[in-house]
């Protein structure tokens, strides 16, 4: 037996055991896991690694170069002893420098990445779309936000509720959005039935290649 | 980045700085009910009283990334979610499947430990990576083994999940643990939302802490993102005017 | 007094590497700004600078993982909730480890070991199939509210839509009809709503308003 025969006798194994979950949580599925996060670990050691370290430190060829590259290993090693609570204190400036240069990539991107794009989209698509469906898409946008409104007005009674306008709009707005996520759902479903019936095909022609001796 | 743009960009950057500092209200407005974070509290009680650990999840949520926003307030609702807990006699567990969060999560566990005078309690195994691996299914995958493995009590999920979330939750439901979830994605909630007890839906996230905090400035970022939400409404309707009008009078 | 100057600390840390940046992003290469451009083109520099500085902190904190991993895993198999728990961790400690040797040795076992772990996540995936549709009949026995009805709604539209049958082709355009004009909406309403939580968080915590890290939770 060679090492891909080793290796298609052990995916089949593997993927015999993941399947035993149908029939209830077992030990067998738990330590298939256990093998996979123990090999997903690795590989993403090792691609980290090669795609980012290995380049990283090769490309140091001048002081410049190097300093940052020291600066940034003392990050990482201030944030690696974020657990010692002697060091606390010295890792939360790590930290602040992670947050403080992290959202302002989330702010940037927020706005050009989704904002502008989608609320041009939005009041271009009586044009794109036409006029009933333009007016159709403002007031699913328009609503769906309304339907996440926090604020409210309080009740005789101390419960919080919005008013009866905003109430209105935002029925609207769920039904556009359940709308939504019930489609995203159903698309979800058919994708994974192409893997299902993947790995149900993959499960026959391996039963089939034993049995005809291949 | 055309210029156009990039003139917008700053305008509403400058308008979201100029509400923030201007919106500073000292009394909490009502808000609406969310049930996730009526039900948060309750899962602590749950954890003490069966001595078993309450798991929060944070995902592929990642310090440093355009996800940064999204990890921030997941370990804002973990923190409120994990400081009751800290003491039962079964450490909280939190997770998650990007390296730069670690340090976030373990600051998170201590902070809440610490607001409870028992930072001795805490545990440096409390805050666990796991590689997200191929399609995030190495994460969910580990976290449908926590329920048998560490015998946990519920699941809070707040992060970045895909439809990998199905699995976590199938797997909690099996075993009748009761799970909060949400999401970045459309994907992700719509598996929350179908699948979890209590799914925190569009950004609801983002408002939990005025929720869970109980202290009145924390609802001024609700407000402020309420305002904005009418501000934009605003904007697409004149948008939409001016584009008619062209449409109309050409 | 230490905590506050602490406290102080970090927020400018947070301060200052948010609004430089953030500057940074927004100015570009200054030629939107005619001729003071010039000027701020620096701030394009700083920026970029501090982007590629933690890009390279993330990955080394694959470092952090790893000592969390095996550290976790150690005690685990040490003092361990039950035997499984144990067992469970051994097996995740020596497929990692065996990986690594692995991948050290040749690239042939590292291919053995990259097939186990592709075959692992393919069966994964299609359990997941499983998993969606027990939540879609958990759904229907349980929530029965209008949010609950529609969404099911939308599922089925997808689920029939995607059927092969020719009879079935006014319901297609029907379909795609949805797609386009009021799931396009939802689904816009959902992200812009995000996004306009994401540019409040972010801007109040550049501007220092929203804590969420250090000794203290949130303040203003």
């Amino acid at each position: 037996m060679d090492l891909s025969q080793v290796s298609a006798v052990l995916g089949f194994v593997f993927t015999l055991l993941i399947f035993s979950y149908l029939l209830g949580d077992n030990v067998l599925y738990r330590l298939s896991i256990s093998v996979f996060v123990g090999l997903a670990a690795a590989f993403t050691a090792i691609v980290t690694f090669e795609s980012v370290i290995l380049p990283l430190l090769q490309s140091v060829t001048e002081y410049g170069e190097a300093v940052f590259l020291l600066i940034a290993a003392l990050l990482a090693f201030m944030l690696l002893f974020k657990p010692l609570r002697g060091a606390s204190g010295l890792t939360n400036l790590a930290l602040a420098v992670l947050i403080g240069v992290g959202a302002a990539v989330a702010v940037f991107g927020a706005v050009t990445g989704t904002l502008i794009p989608l609320t041009t989209s939005t009041a271009e698509s009586t044009q794109t779309e036409g006029i009933i469906e333009g007016f159709i898409i403002f007031l699913g946008v328009a609503s769906s936000l309304i339907y996440f409104q926090y604020t409210a007005r309080r009740r005789p009674g101390g419960i919080a509720t919005r008013g009866s306008i905003t109430r209105m709009i935002a029925f609207v707005g769920e039904t556009f959005v359940m709308l939504t996520l019930g489609a995203v759902y159903g698309a979800a479903i058919l994708s994974s039935l192409v893997v299902l019936v993947d790995r149900l095909d993959y499960i026959v022609a391996f039963i089939a290649n034993i049995v005809g001796g291949g | 980045m055309a210029s156009d743009v990039q003139i917008i960009t700053i305008l509403i950057i400058l308008f979201t700085f100029a509400a923030s500092l201007i919106i500073r209200r000292r009394r909490p407005l009502p808000m609406r009910a969310i049930s996730a974070y009526d039900v948060l509290p309750d899962l602590a009680n749950e954890s003490i009283e069966a001595s078993r650990p309450l798991h929060i999840g944070l995902g592929g949520a990642e310090l440093g990334s355009e996800n940064t926003m999204l990890a921030l307030v997941a370990a804002e609702a973990a923190y409120y979610a994990i400081q009751p807990a800290t003491i039962s006699d079964a450490p909280p567990i939190v997770t998650t499947s990007e390296t730069s969060t670690i340090p976030l999560a373990v600051d998170t566990l201590r902070r809440a430990y610490a607001s409870r005078g028992m930072i001795d309690a805490y545990r440096g195994t409390s805050a666990r990576w796991y590689p997200a691996g191929p399609r995030a299914l190495a994460y969910s995958g580990a976290l449908t083994t926590l329920p048998a493995d560490d015998h946990i009590s519920s699941h809070v999920l707040v992060g970045e999940y895909g439809v990998e979330l199905a699995l976590v939750l199938a797997s909690a439901s099996r075993r009748g643990l009761t799970t909060i979830a949400t999401s970045n994605s459309l994907t992700g909630q719509a598996v929350a939302y179908a699948m979890a007890d209590h799914a925190l839906l569009g950004d609801e996230l983002f408002g939990g802490a005025a929720y869970l905090g109980k202290l009145p400035h924390l609802s001024n970022r609700n407000v402020t993102i309420d305002l904005l939400r009418w501000v934009l409404i605003v904007i697409i309707v004149l948008l939409m005017a001016y584009n008619l009008a062209q449409q109309f009078g050409s | 007094m230490r905590v506050r100057f602490g406290f102080a600390l970090y927020t400018a840390v947070v301060v200052v590497f948010g609004i430089l940046t953030l500057a940074g992003l927004l100015v570009g290469d200054g030629s939107a700004f005619g001729e003071v451009g010039v000027l701020l083109a620096p701030l394009s520099d700083i920026s970029s600078r501090f982007i590629q500085l933690v890009v390279v902190v993330i990955a080394l904190t694959l470092v952090i993982g790893i000592f969390n991993l095996l550290s976790v895993h150690v005690v685990r198999l040490v003092r361990g909730p039950g035997t499984g728990a144990r067992l469970n961790s051994l097996v995740l400690l020596v497929s990692f480890l065996l990986a690594l040797v692995a991948y050290q040795a040749s690239t042939e076992y590292n291919l053995l070991l990259e097939n186990v772990q592709v075959q692992i996540e393919l069966a994964l995936a299609a359990l997941i199939c499983f998993a969606l549709v027990y939540g879609a009949f958990r759904l229907l026995r349980n929530r029965v509210t209008w949010g609950g009805l529609v969404f099911l709604v939308g599922m089925l539209i997808i689920l029939i839509g995607a059927l092969p049958l020719s009879q079935l082709e006014p319901l297609q355009q029907v379909t795609d009809w949805l797609t386009r004009v009021p799931l396009s909406a939802g689904a816009r309403g959902i992200l812009l709503g995000i996004a306009l939580a994401t540019l409040v968080t972010g801007v109040r915590v550049i501007i220092g308003q929203d804590r969420t890290y250090g000794n203290q939770s949130s303040v203003e």
